[in-house]
């Protein structure tokens, strides 16, 4: 009974010292971001990747929107599937808050890289805003993530800032994409873009 | 006449100034609160021809998790309106209820009942601002039933086994996941008392909380094998979908004290968890009766075994079940539980002197969300005129919500207009969008048409959203990161209403069908 009394005031101690450790913890972890997204659900930790957690459909389905029910919301989501569906070419607008949309085209690599070009006689900024439209081994993306409530497919598009600088980004690409692909990035801050894109023929 | 003790008059002012900002103005800025409505209001209006609902909704009255504040809400909406109604179940169950139930295990463990001071602001915490009702009074409820369980091991009565078995049964249906991890804090109270109690009295104790599990037993069956199936089955799911440590970290801010978006309320978690370490260090108290060892210890192993089911269970899982933010559900528990483990006995003067810092940030904390609920949310920025909108919805209307402030900066933690089209279907609607069938709910829409992700009018196509609505809201916006109303300017929608930030269009002509235009 004496030794029980004596270790807990310890014990107490310690719990006290976790506990008071807890904030700095926080602020160390990256917890003090604003961690809203845009449409009002925390992302924070980024969705875990759902191709590695389900079962693939004993069907394979189209990503072509014939299978979609209930909002839109895709019924045989697959990561896998939105990454082959990503690659390609695609044409269309660039909606910005600084001005007017422009027409951009852009194509996404099977090998995790892009390329971004102003597709109009001039744009008004890079087609990322930030840094130059040259290609770079920089440029790159990967989808890591789905979010099958929502309809969307997250991850990282890095945007090269500056001579070999990159700044990273987090997309959500609307689904389903096969002729028709949307997403933004910078949507969660106050310069949000928007890409609405069709398939290059 | 009695005299009132200080102590019980301020705790009670704080706990009914905790409840004051849910009566500051008609709407609520909880997430998925108006969605919740949607459940006893198509259960009301069912029966009403003209509004549709019996044939745009399917009903399954079986026996699912999570329905209390829906059945609450339903029965009472006979005796007060059903907005009324589902507010006083908020009030009562998961805002004033849990510093009550927290002053309460805090006497059982023999600890110092005013320390539930520090646990009011807790009520509104993140959950109660992403409208997770039933989730909110479910934890009380657990806290009561593991109070009970202390105390009829130190004391048995039929009576208490009676109540215990009751709100047991009853706790499943305010939320399962609180049942289950109730339960697994009934088997760690169950161990640390096997050498000091004879078998059968534990048997006889803990018997009576297996009616919650039992009622839930078909259902959760059904779901495991209903549910999609994970690769490498459902208990290595669980952890394939766990996060990166650091992640579990970086959650916990977020989803204890934040429903503003900013660092302002980061002062009141601070303030909270610095007095909850000291008083955790701070041993000296006034002379009282010697407490049980088992008293003393087991709140620390409760403790212990929230953070492991933290630090265990995934943010998120998707099959069988879609349970989202799962783990983080366990954070208001553990910061109760680690109250109760502060050191027996009442609290000297200094201890007691401990307590004001939190308390005065309290109080401000929710004077300024009811100021903030009354002339913000319900002010010109927020739903002022949604009333005078929505009173030109006609019966069996097909709504969906378009949003054109989704890139401005956030004033709260989420965005509390999502499901602000569920108010129609109080009003006689049969269908609102943006809606996401609620999983365990006696009633969901058939169908939902298509609606652009999160009804972002950005997003908005008329060929792909216009179809299979009779009726559009528009909430417009002024100033940066705004996008234009849709809707403006088409000749296929016509402008029946506007109100403060508010628009409702009704469909003129294709590509809504002849049955959309009413």
């Amino acid at each position: 009974m004496r030794r029980m009394s004596r270790r807990e005031p310890i014990g107490r101690w310690i719990v006290a010292a976790l506990v008071a450790g807890v904030p700095p913890l926080v602020v160390w972890s990256g917890g003090c971001g604003n961690c809203s997204d845009s449409y009002g659900y925390a992302t924070c930790p980024e969705p875990v990747p759902v191709s590695v957690m389900i079962d693939p459909q004993p069907e394979p389905c189209e990503l072509d929107g014939s299978d979609t029910a209930d909002g839109g919301l895709p019924q045989c989501a697959d990561l896998l599937r939105v990454r082959v569906a990503l690659v390609g070419t695609w044409i269309g607008a660039e909606v910005n808050p600084f001005g007017q949309a422009f027409q951009v085209q852009i194509t996404f690599g099977s090998d995790g890289h892009y390329t971004g070009h102003c597709a109009q006689s001039s744009c008004p900024t890079s087609v990322f805003y930030w840094g130059t439209d040259d290609d770079s081994p920089l440029k790159t993306y990967e989808v890591t993530g789905l979010n099958t409530t929502y309809g969307w497919a997250v991850g990282h598009l890095a945007v090269v800032v500056q001579d070999n600088e990159t700044m990273s980004t987090d997309p959500a690409f609307m689904l389903p994409v096969a002729q028709h692909l949307q997403f933004h990035i910078w949507a969660d801050t106050d310069m949000p873009m928007l890409f609405d894109l069709t398939r290059a023929p | 006449m009695p005299r009132i003790r200080t102590d019980v008059a301020l705790f009670a002012g704080l706990v009914i100034l905790s409840v004051v900002p849910l009566f500051a103005g008609h709407y609520l800025p909880f997430f998925d609160y108006p969605a919740h409505l949607s459940v006893p209001a198509a259960l009301r209006h069912r029966a009403d021809p003209a509004s549709g609902i019996a044939s745009a909704w399917e009903f399954d009255f079986r026996i699912v998790p999570n329905c209390l504040h829906y059945a609450f809400t339903y029965l009472l909406s006979y005796l007060m309106p059903l907005e009324t109604a589902s507010r006083l179940f908020v009030a009562l169950f998961c805002v004033a209820a849990l510093p009550v139930a927290t002053a309460f295990v805090l006497r059982v463990f023999g600890r110092d009942w005013r320390l539930a001071v520090l646990v009011v602001p807790l009520a509104w915490g993140r959950c109660l601002w992403y409208g997770f009702i039933g989730f909110c009074a479910a934890v009380p409820l657990s806290l009561v039933i593991v109070g009970l369980l202390m105390q009829d091991l130190a004391t048995p009565s039929r009576r208490r086994e009676l109540g215990i078995g009751l709100l047991a049964a009853l706790l499943p249906f305010a939320h399962f996941f609180v049942m289950v991890v109730t339960c697994a804090l009934a088997a760690v109270l169950a161990i640390a008392h096997l050498r000091r109690v004879p078998l059968a009295r534990l048997a006889r104790t803990f018997a009576p909380l297996a009616a919650g599990p039992a009622l839930m037993t078909p259902w959760f069956l059904a779901g495991l094998r209903a549910g999609p199936q994970p690769a490498g089955g459902a208990a290595a799911h669980l952890f394939a979908s766990r996060p990166r440590l650091v992640d579990y970290a970086a959650l916990l801010r977020h989803w204890f004290i934040n429903g503003y978006f900013g660092h302002a309320e980061d002062l009141l978690a601070v303030s909270m968890v610095a007095t909850l370490a000291v008083l955790l260090a701070y041993s000296r108290r006034q002379p009282t009766a010697p407490v049980p060892l088992a008293a003393r210890n087991v709140p620390f192993a409760l403790a212990g075994t929230l953070v492991a089911i933290y630090l265990t269970l995934p943010f998120e899982i998707k099959a069988p079940f879609n349970w989202w933010g799962m783990n983080v559900r366990v954070i208001p528990l553990l910061f109760v539980w680690l109250l109760v483990a502060v050191p027996p006995g009442a609290l000297d003067r200094v201890g007691r002197a401990l307590l004001i810092p939190a308390v005065v940030a309290t109080a401000a904390f929710l004077i300024y969300v009811t100021v903030d609920i009354s002339r913000t949310f319900n002010g010109p920025w927020g739903m002022a005129g949604f009333d005078d909108v929505l009173a030109k919805l006609p019966p069996g209307a097909r709504l969906t919500g378009l949003y054109t402030d989704y890139r401005q900066r956030p004033h709260y933690a989420h965005y509390p207009f999502h499901y602000a089209t569920s108010y129609g279907l109080l009003h006689g609607a049969a269908q609102a969008a943006p809606f996401i069938p609620i999983p365990q709910s006696w009633t969901n829409p058939k169908t939902v048409p298509a609606y652009p992700l999160a009804g972002d009018a950005a997003l908005f196509s008329v060929s792909q959203h216009a179809a299979g609505y009779s009726h559009f809201l528009v909430r417009t916006c002024a100033g940066k990161g705004c996008v234009p109303d849709p809707l403006d300017g088409k000749p296929e929608f016509a402008r029946v209403a506007e109100s403060g930030r508010w628009r409702l269009y009704a469909c003129a002509g294709p590509p809504c069908s002849a049955a959309d235009i009413k």
